[in-house]
């Protein structure tokens, strides 16, 4: 793969790649400098990757690896929270993210990695079932069954928060 | 709209095809959302937004990660290159000198013998000295003169006694 392939065939995955690495990190920085990092690296083999089927997919996967090394070895060092669990937003959360969407953003943070992972995979970046199944290295059952946990919670919490804001306002 | 519903529900177990999803993604864009459903719009806006999202510019920091390397073996070299000078410029300084100082050069050969040197040094100022007696001969004779010449410039004076003398006849 020469630089011009290169360029059209990875770099231009790189807003894929950081998204991902995004939902797994958690910080912009991080992801950034972990695009950076696997971009490097994919650079370094370009000679073998013209034999990947689906670079996309391997490029995910390369990536969401990457990640999860990068939260392994910050564990201990506590840079990157491993997980966090939701809660109801408290007042300053409530100004801060005022829109609904915004506050869905959220929602999907807190999930565990897996899930949080997967919802992204498949309904911001469209991917298919076995394209996920290979990125996380899982079976296609375990995916489906991932990814519909991952929607019940959202849709759970939206509905809560719904019920909520009623109540609110039936009260006043 | 009762298929909306189905795949809705369809959706949240994981079971829908990409196909179905962007159907679903279409209905919640479109505007005419049924009531019942208008809760789940900003869960797909949130998709939408997230997957507008692009990595930032590359950060400096990558190019001053290797800056740093270049001037750190500049700085490295420089101090390597001090050091081998301080060190040459300290043995110059502090060589020592052979011990069997006591020499003379002859006809630009250095002579160790003390004695050779000694009576080739009284020969030449022998020679010197001869050179000397027959340079001084000649102011020897120039002497001789002067001595000679030393009555006829008693007359002078004479004569200065006389012409005084006259002087002071003539005034009486």
């Amino acid at each position: 793969m020469d630089s011009a392939q290169f360029k059209h065939q990875v770099l231009s995955l790189s807003d894929k790649l950081f998204r991902l690495a995004k939902s797994i990190l958690r910080n912009n920085d991080a992801a950034q400098d972990a695009v950076q990092e696997l971009s490097l690296k994919l650079w370094e083999k370009r000679n073998q990757l013209d034999e990947v089927e689906n670079l996309p997919a391997f490029a995910m996967r390369s990536m969401r690896n990457l990640c999860l090394d990068t939260i392994r070895q910050n564990r201990d060092k506590d840079e990157i929270p491993s997980e966090i669990i939701y809660d109801e937003p408290n007042p300053y959360q409530r100004t801060e993210s005022n829109d609904m969407a915004a506050r869905v953003k959220n929602m999907i943070e807190h999930l565990p990695e897996l899930q949080r992972t997967i919802i992204r995979m498949r309904d911001v970046e469209g991917l298919e079932i076995s394209e996920i199944a290979y990125i996380t290295n899982l079976t296609g059952n375990a995916v489906t069954v991932n990814l519909s946990r991952a929607r019940q919670k959202i849709r759970e919490q939206i509905m809560n928060e719904h019920k909520r804001v009623e109540e609110r306002i039936w009260r006043t | 709209m009762a298929d909306m519903n189905e795949l809705l529900e369809k959706y949240f177990k994981g079971e829908t095809s990409l196909q179905e999803e962007n159907l679903l993604k279409m209905y919640f864009r479109s505007g005419k959302v049924k009531v019942e459903h208008e809760i789940f719009i900003s869960m797909f806006d949130a998709f939408e937004e997230e997957s507008q999202v692009v990595m930032p510019a590359p950060k400096r920091k990558v190019i001053d990660l290797k800056q740093p390397k270049l001037k750190r073996i500049g700085w490295q070299s420089i101090s390597i290159s001090g050091i081998a000078a301080t060190v040459l410029l300290a043995f110059w300084f502090f060589r020592t000198e052979p011990v069997d100082a006591d020499y003379a050069v002859i006809h630009g050969k250095r002579i160790n013998n003390a004695a050779y040197a000694q009576q080739m040094a009284i020969a030449k100022m022998e020679k010197v000295n001869g050179i000397l007696v027959k340079t001084m001969k000649p102011m020897q004779n120039i002497q001789k003169i002067k001595n000679s010449l030393e009555p006829i410039n008693k007359i002078s004076d004479v004569r200065i006694d006389l012409e005084n003398i006259q002087d002071k006849l003539n005034f009486k």
